[in-house]
C-alpha cells in the first residue's frame, strides 16, 4: 500500500465534524440525565459548556488526523459525505431542541 | 464589563454571519479570478469571526449570563426561554465552528472549479445552508431569551 498521508481532503473534515457534532449531542443530554457527569464536565475547566466544547475541538482534531490515515480524498464522494454532514448537523439541532422541550 | 462583552456578542455574530453570507454569494455567481479571492477572504474572516464569537460568548455566558441573567429569566414569567431556547442556544452554537471549517475548507481547497463544478457548488451551498440555519436559530433564541429577560424585569 503506498498511500501518502494527505490530513486535507473533504471526507476527513466531514467524518470529523460529524463526530464532533454528535460528541456535542451525547454529551449535552448525557450531562442533563446525569448530575455526576455534569459534574466532571464542570470540574475539567470550571464549566460544563467550556468542557463540551473543548472535548468537541480535540475530539474533531483527533478524528480529522487519524481518519485521514484511512481515507481517501475522492471528489465523486464529496456529495455523500456532505449530505451525511447535513443529516447529522439537522438531526442534531432536532435532538436538542426535543430534549430540552421535553425535559421542561 | 458586561455591556460590552454583550455588544461584542452581537456584532461579531452578525459580522460573521454576513461574511458567510457573502462568500456564498460569491460562489453563486461561479467565480473566476477576483471573485474567487473575494469567496477565500469572506469564508476565512467569517470561520475567524466565529471562532471570537465563541470565545466572547463563552466568557459573557459563563461570568455574566450564569450568575446574573439567568435567575431573573427562571424567575420570571418566561422560564422556558432559558429552560429551551438558551440551553438549546448554548448547545446548538457549538455546531457552528466545525460547519464554517468545512465550508472554508471547501472554497479554499477548490477554488479554482468553483466555476465548472455544480457539484463542488452543491456541497458548499449545502454546508452553507445549515450554517445560516444554525445562524438563523441563534438570532431567533437570542430574541427570545432577551425578551424573556426584559419582561421579567419590570
Amino acid at each position: 500500500m503506498n498511500m501518502k498521508y494527505n490530513p486535507f481532503q473533504f471526507p476527513s473534515l466531514s467524518l470529523a465534524a460529524m463526530v464532533a457534532i454528535m460528541a456535542i449531542v451525547v454529551m449535552t443530554l448525557v450531562a442533563e440525565l446525569n448530575g455526576g457527569f455534569k459534574g466532571v464536565l464542570a470540574d475539567l475547566t470550571g464549566h460544563h459548556w467550556v468542557s463540551k466544547g473543548l472535548l468537541a475541538l480535540g475530539i474533531f482534531l483527533v478524528t480529522w488526523l487519524v481518519s485521514a490515515l484511512g481515507l481517501k480524498g475522492e471528489p465523486q464522494k464529496t456529495r455523500a459525505w456532505t449530505l451525511a454532514t447535513v443529516g447529522v448537523s439537522l438531526l442534531g439541532i432536532v435532538v436538542i431542541f426535543l430534549f430540552y422541550s421535553v425535559i421542561f | 464589563m458586561d455591556i460590552v462583552l454583550r455588544g461584542l456578542h452581537v456584532a461579531l455574530g452578525e459580522l460573521s454571519l454576513l461574511f458567510i453570507i457573502w462568500a456564498l454569494v460569491e460562489v453563486a455567481w461561479g467565480p473566476l479570478g477576483r471573485g474567487v479571492l473575494r469567496a477565500k477572504i469572506a469564508s476565512l474572516t467569517g470561520t475567524i469571526l466565529i471562532f471570537a464569537h465563541w470565545l466572547v460568548s463563552g466568557w459573557y455566558y459563563v461570568a455574566y449570563y450564569g450568575p446574573e441573567v439567568k435567575p431573573i429569566i427562571k424567575a420570571g414569567p418566561w422560564p422556558w426561554a432559558h429552560a429551551i431556547f438558551m440551553e438549546s442556544k448554548e448547545h446548538i452554537f457549538l455546531f457552528l465552528p466545525f460547519l464554517a471549517l468545512l465550508l472554508l475548507f471547501l472554497i479554499w481547497k477548490h477554488g479554482d472549479k468553483l466555476r465548472e463544478e455544480r457539484g463542488l457548488r452543491f456541497s458548499i451551498f449545502a454546508v452553507g445552508g445549515v450554517t445560516l440555519f444554525v445562524f438563523v436559530l441563534m438570532i431567533t433564541a437570542g430574541f427570545l431569551i432577551s425578551s424573556g429577560y426584559r419582561i421579567a424585569v419590570p
